[in-house]
């Protein structure tokens, strides 16, 4: 696309890149901007000091753009917003989202025990694990969940620990498949 | 300097000035990028895109999007939400009646843009400039400072000491300067390769 550089030609254009740039338009006519592009289509030289205008008047608004009290007032209330918000952090770490980490694999066990009723505590770890993908130790969460809530319960049979859902749970889980 | 790694650390484990240094660094280079990709210099336009840019960045690093294990560093990350917010701001906006004095210079067709990597060397670019600066006369530096404020010829006219110039004079004036400033930028940039 480009061809030696006819300087003559490039000069007729030299203003209206200063101004297309510039964004002032007192001179600069739609029909003189669509010129200039097509002359830009043919010219590399041109093109290349275009760019290299548009880099210099972008870096010389934003310094300038930055030194406004008004611009410094609004950035150093947005900072302050940000300081003022509490990190979700424990010694460097995330601090994890119970709804996110905890409440959806609580569905899951509720869905189980609704279906399967008693079910030891190990075994519910591992079927979940099979099936939808849980960690056990999300499971043993979310079952802490539902008993916090008093929508499961524990007992025990010999040395085994069993969970089941609570029998108001069950019966909303028995309207939902009618 | 602080690494960028090392201020998001800082500030996931609870110093919240640490954010602030973040921050600092990166406004003014992120204005410059999202003025550049967006479609329209309006400032008041490319402030709110920096507005959202920032939130989005800061939730980001909270809620773990960027993850400081990751192999790509913060800057690319940083100018990736930033580009992203852009285009979509874009074309929300460009979907908004305007006024007629709302209208900008048209957009270069597709084939006469590029993506320059210069862009995102703000303080280098800044420094520069600095230099060049220094090289202009009084009127020279306050005929630039007024253009990159957005007055027009018409405006910069009645201005002292530019009344004396007419509004082709006052054109010829500013296009001369930008390739004089073009002229120092390459000459500044040639004699610190020599160094």
């Amino acid at each position: 696309m480009g061809i030696k550089r006819n300087k003559a030609e490039c000069e007729k254009y030299q203003l209206d890149l200063t101004d297309y740039v510039t964004g002032d338009m007192t001179f600069l006519t739609k029909q003189k901007q669509r010129k200039l592009f097509e002359h830009m289509r043919k010219c590399q030289t041109c093109r290349q000091d275009l760019f290299d205008w548009e880099e210099t008047f972008g870096v010389l608004v934003t310094k300038e753009h930055h030194t406004r009290p008004e611009v410094k007032k609004r950035m150093n209330t947005l900072i302050g917003q940000f300081k003022s918000a509490p990190v979700k952090t424990i010694k460097g770490k995330p601090v994890l989202d119970n709804e996110a980490e905890i409440g959806t694999p609580a569905g899951a066990v509720w869905r189980y025990l609704a279906k399967n009723g008693w079910v030891k505590v190990n075994d519910l770890a591992k079927n979940l694990r099979r099936t939808d993908k849980i960690d056990p130790d999300k499971t043993k969460f979310a079952v802490g969940w539902l008993l916090r809530e008093n929508k499961a319960y524990l007992t025990k049979k010999k040395q085994d620990t069993y969970v089941y859902l609570a029998e108001h749970e069950r019966r909303i889980y028995q309207q939902k498949q009618m | 300097m602080i690494s960028d790694e090392t201020l998001i650390r800082d500030y996931l484990e609870g110093d919240s000035r640490a954010i602030e240094n973040l921050i600092q660094r990166y406004q003014s280079p992120l204005w410059y990028y999202a003025r550049g990709v967006s479609w329209y210099k309006d400032k008041s336009f490319i402030d709110e895109i920096i507005q959202l840019t920032l939130t989005a960045i800061i939730k980001g690093i909270q809620d773990g999007e960027f993850s400081l294990s990751r192999t790509e560093p913060f800057k690319s990350w940083a100018y990736q939400v930033c580009q992203n917010i852009c285009w979509n701001e874009n074309k929300k906006y460009a979907r908004q009646p305007k006024h007629i004095s709302q209208m900008y210079p048209e957009e270069l067709p597709d084939h006469l843009t590029r993506i320059r990597p210069a862009e995102r060397d703000y303080h280098n670019l800044s420094d520069e400039l600095d230099k060049v600066l220094t090289e202009l006369s009084q009127e020279e530096r306050q005929l630039i400072s007024l253009v990159i404020q957005n007055k027009t010829y018409k405006v910069i006219q009645k201005i002292q000491p530019f009344h004396k110039y007419s509004l082709e004079m006052l054109r010829q004036k500013v296009c001369r300067l930008r390739r004089l400033m073009i002229q120092l930028r390459k000459e500044a940039r040639n004699g610190d390769k020599k160094k």
